[in-house]
């Protein structure tokens, strides 16, 4: 997987923009609408992603875990095509990186977590993926990597529909429409997907067929944006339901249970100057049925983030101030928390930045802060961050009941992170290598009385170094994306943690993507390699998940003037035993078809 | 010179008869070993089975024979002649295991199985899937009878002709053990403690110890674990001790002819002891709060520690003053050994 395009701030001049505009998804199948990308904009060196031609359709079909995959920062874990789904970046867990959609950290405050298999893949930018421990500065709590989505209606004119057929049982269709009335640009997305996830997978020499994993949802996403007065507004809606079914591992008896859960997120932003308003409100609700034979058990939780935030930016200084109101509701939590933070960002002078970020959370105050210093050669640009950020306590982790520990610490990290770029012509190399210790890091643990409760367990060393390699030369498009990791246990209360791996970390992931063009259309290749994976906190053979090569080759073509583009992938070409989790197999060999079909240009 | 030549030659052949029959009917690694289940990961977990002899250690036997893991969550596994016999709780699965070739035998699907015991002639199976035990055929797994005992079912022990089947009520509450007539198939229950989970016979006494409720929404409604004793004469039942407080959840009731023991907590319990007529709670831990099952074996404790139930637990062999002999690595969630 890899991040492409290319987006590079030299300097630090000041703080950048947020959120310029968004390409639209070019119809054409050429390498014209292939690296086209938005321009979130952070202190933070980094290369973008190349995104081929493929790349653009999938997107518009595709979910964001399945499409970052692509990023070999990027580690998924997922029990089946369209099941939840958690992420990993650069060593940090699925709680410390955060999501933001244009600003906002959507994040949940009571599970910590966002499962990206209802994020949209439009929502991506080519720069949405950011790694290692001078993200902490990205949103309002994280440590270490996160994931920026937006979206912006341009008004340029646009009606697709997207159609697509999986040969696993599944189905999508969406339509995608644009424009402009008066001085106010519009966009909307809705999309509905379904999949059986019927597919076949061998338990040592036994073959079977995976049953009860299937998954439907709806999309729907609208976007409203103008200028009224020398003030940019934008108002936004993302209504997301879905129902998905697990069986189990393919060694439980095949009870399903069923995930369902609804969410609403609005947000209005208003910008004159170099002041900007933004306000989100975020209603989510999930129920998750068990269904242990005779026994039906159902836990349902509502969470809600009302957020209100002020941006002003001058140019040596960045400053945000955010207030959040949180609530937890449902089975196992009733829980309101007031969440304020701020951050200011100021610029030295020409070669250093400084940020602070501060919260009030549970009556509490917490600090963080970083220097970051950054090389005045535009060509080889070279940045070395050093700071400490926190990850706040989750409300699950303080009110769940039972086992919620109202005297957490939050999880603390201390990081420093060296970025280099060089451009030469058609070649543009990143290479960045982070190193970071967390303290206090949360573990659900057994309680007396038969109660798990989180508690702070352990502290930990990791070590990530990624090298981002493209090269776009003549009709060929190269990239090499290629993470490598290492994690020890340096603390814990759990004498045989000590010294080993973090869980659920490769040791290395690798994703080569070879794009060219083939008689009218483009033809892409994608290679991947992952380490191997610890599933015990011990590191025994038992928990290992082997490593693990799979290719991807995909076709597009368009014809009809651009009106009508299509693809057809061949997922996991080489047929291998794919797993995120142990026993619950993800495809073997199987395809794809999506078609997007333009009605104006 | 005949005689020599014939006894020479008889002794020749008796050797290579000895030769052969030794070489056909090898002794199996695994008569005699000592076997440790292990429950495995909740969440794409598979149980193992766990052989260790004098100088071997083979970690997952039952996947080495036999190619595929042996299901999701060991809960119970126990000897019955020939065969082992496991349930596998989330796996909906009761595995016949031959005892000196860990192949499996047969397999049979019953929902949420719990435990086992082998009568001399049938296997009877509690489960939390519904009200009815499920009477398996030894020979070949099939299930010859379902008994209904009204209520879902926990531990079962057998005195020929009468299973004591407890009732725990899964995952809610009961409060009663069934007795049921191996022969007739009459059911008949009596009233205990909050969920029995082990039972043990002493003579003609058999204990039950129940661990009390647990309510984590209201912990005021919550009930202290208990010491029941039923009479296997007149099937009567009476509380012979209370541990008093509501916190107190024991579990494990184990025997070595004499004494009672058991864990003092359902996660990280200690073992406690206590004459069987005592009429006091147990209140001297014999070990440290490690313990998530425990065995009795030939005057010996087999204390299960689960860890952080993500790592490889291990076996804590103490003698009955609590006092740590010797210590066994062994797989995830370390639930019973068969010795």
């Amino acid at each position: 997987m890899s991040a492409l395009g290319q987006v590079l701030q030299r300097t630090m001049k000041r703080l950048l923009v947020l959120i310029v505009h968004l390409t639209s998804i070019g119809m054409q199948a050429q390498s014209s609408d292939t690296l086209l990308t938005t321009t979130i904009s952070e202190s933070l060196l980094r290369l973008e992603e190349m995104r081929t031609t493929v790349d653009s359709l999938v997107l518009l079909q595709s979910n964001a875990a399945e499409y970052l995959l692509k990023d070999s920062r990027f580690q998924l874990r997922q029990y089946a095509p369209g099941s939840v789904a958690t992420f990993n970046l650069g060593g940090a867990n699925s709680s410390q990186s955060r999501v933001l959609w244009d600003g906002i950290d959507i994040s949940s405050m009571a599970s910590g977590t966002l499962d990206l298999s209802i994020v949209p893949g439009i929502l991506l930018q080519s720069s949405s993926v950011v790694d290692g421990s001078n993200a902490g500065s990205f949103g309002s709590n994280g440590m270490a990597g996160g994931l920026a989505l937006n979206w912006t209606a341009s008004g340029k004119k646009e009606f697709s529909t997207l159609i697509g057929l999986t040969s696993i049982g599944g189905l999508s269709f969406g339509v995608l429409n644009g424009g402009h009335f008066s001085k106010v640009n519009y966009r909307s997305f809705l999309q509905v997907q379904e999949s059986s996830n019927s597919y076949p997978y061998s338990l040592g020499n036994q073959d079977y067929t995976m049953n009860g994993m299937g998954f439907n949802d709806i999309t729907f996403m609208q976007q409203y944006n103008g200028v009224y007065k020398r003030a940019h507004w934008k108002s936004d809606i993302w209504y997301t339901q879905g129902e998905k079914k697990n069986s189990g591992s393919i060694l439980t008896a095949g009870a399903p249970s069923l995930l369902q859960d609804k969410a609403l997120r609005a947000k209005y932003s208003w910008q004159k100057r170099s002041h900007k308003i933004s306000a989100f409100i975020g209603h989510e609700w999930q129920a998750y049925t068990d269904t242990l034979n005779a026994i039906n058990l159902t836990d349902t939780n509502t969470y809600r983030q009302y957020t209100l935030q002020y941006n002003y930016r001058t140019k040596a200084t960045k400053n945000i101030v955010e207030v959040g109101h949180v609530s937890a509701g449902g089975t196992s939590r009733d829980a309101v928390l007031l969440n304020v933070t701020a951050r200011h960002e100021t610029k030295l002078n020409d070669s250093w930045d400084m940020l602070a970020r501060g919260a009030f959370w549970q009556g509490k105050l917490y600090g963080a802060g970083q220097f970051i210093w950054s090389s005045k050669n535009n060509k080889f640009p070279i940045q070395w961050s050093t700071g400490s950020f926190y990850r706040l306590p989750t409300m699950n982790e303080l009110y769940w009941n039972p086992g919620g520990n109202l005297e957490l610490a939050p999880e603390r990290s201390y990081g420093s992170k060296v970025s280099a770029l060089y451009r030469q012509k058609d070649l543009k190399i990143s290479l960045t290598t982070d190193q970071l210790v967390f303290n206090n890091l949360i573990q659900w643990t057994p309680l007396s009385g038969g109660i798990w409760g989180p508690v702070n367990l352990e502290r930990a060393y990791t070590s990530s170094s990624t090298l981002l390699l493209q090269r776009v030369k003549g009709k060929v498009n190269n990239e090499v994306s290629a993470t490598h990791q290492y994690s020890r246990v340096l603390v814990s209360s759990n004498a045989s943690s000590l010294g080993k791996q973090l869980i659920y970390r490769p040791s290395y992931q690798i994703v080569h993507t070879i794009d060219g063009q083939l008689w009218k259309g483009r033809l892409q290749l994608r290679s991947h390699a992952m380490g191997k994976r610890h599933t015990l906190r011990d590191n025994a053979n038992a928990g290992i998940l082997n490593p693990e090569f799979w290719m991807d080759l995909a076709y597009s073509y368009s014809f009809l003037s651009g009106q009508v583009q299509m693809t057809g992938r061949v997922h996991n070409l080489t047929n291998t035993n794919k797993t995120f989790i142990p026993y619950y197999p993800m495809p073997g060999r199987h395809y794809t078809i999506n078609i997007k079909l333009n009605s104006k240009k | 010179m005949r005689i020599k030549l014939f006894t020479a030659l008889s002794f020749l052949l008796l050797a290579i008869t000895s030769c052969e029959t030794s070489s056909t009917d090898p002794d199996s690694i695994y008569d005699g070993a000592t076997l440790v289940l292990n429950e495995g990961a909740f969440t794409g977990g598979t149980a193992t089975i766990q052989v260790v002899t004098n100088d071997t250690v083979i970690e997952n036997a039952f996947q080495v024979e036999n190619g595929f893991p042996l299901g999701n969550i060991g809960q119970h596994m126990i000897k019955a002649d020939s065969l082992i016999v496991v349930t596998l709780n989330n796996g909906g699965l009761v595995r016949g295991i031959g005892a000196s070739s860990l192949l499996s035998q047969w397999s049979t699907e019953v929902s949420s199985p719990r435990y086992v015991a082998y009568s001399g002639e049938s296997i009877l199976v509690s489960t939390w899937g519904s009200n009815f035990i499920k009477v398996l055929d030894p020979f070949t797994g099939s299930i010859l009878d379902s008994i209904d005992v009204y209520g879902l079912s926990e531990a079962v022990h057998i005195d020929y002709p009468v299973a004591y089947i407890a009732l725990n009520g899964g995952f809610s509450n009961d409060h009663r053990v069934a007795i049921v007539d191996l022969v007739t198939k009459t059911v008949d229950t009596v009233t205990v403690g909050d969920k029995p989970n082990s039972f043990v016979q002493i003579n003609g006494d058999l204990y039950v110890l129940c661990e009390g409720y647990q309510d984590w929404n209201t912990a005021a409604n919550s009930t202290p674990a208990s010491l029941w004793k039923i009479d296997t004469n007149t099937g009567s039942s009476l509380e012979a001790v209370n541990a008093g407080s509501n916190t107190i959840h024991a579990s494990a009731l184990r025997t070595d002819g004499t004494h009672l023991y058991f864990l003092n907590n359902t996660y990280n319990g200690a073992v406690v002891s206590m004459e069987p007529s005592s009429s006091d709670w147990p209140t001297v831990d014999l070990t440290a709060s490690v313990g998530y099952s425990l065995d009795v074996i030939n005057d010996t404790l087999y204390l299960h520690n689960a860890k952080d139930f993500a790592s490889s637990g291990v076996i804590y062999i103490c003698d009955k003053q609590g006092n740590t002999l010797d210590s066994m690595s062994t797989g995830l969630i370390p639930r019973q050994i068969l010795k």
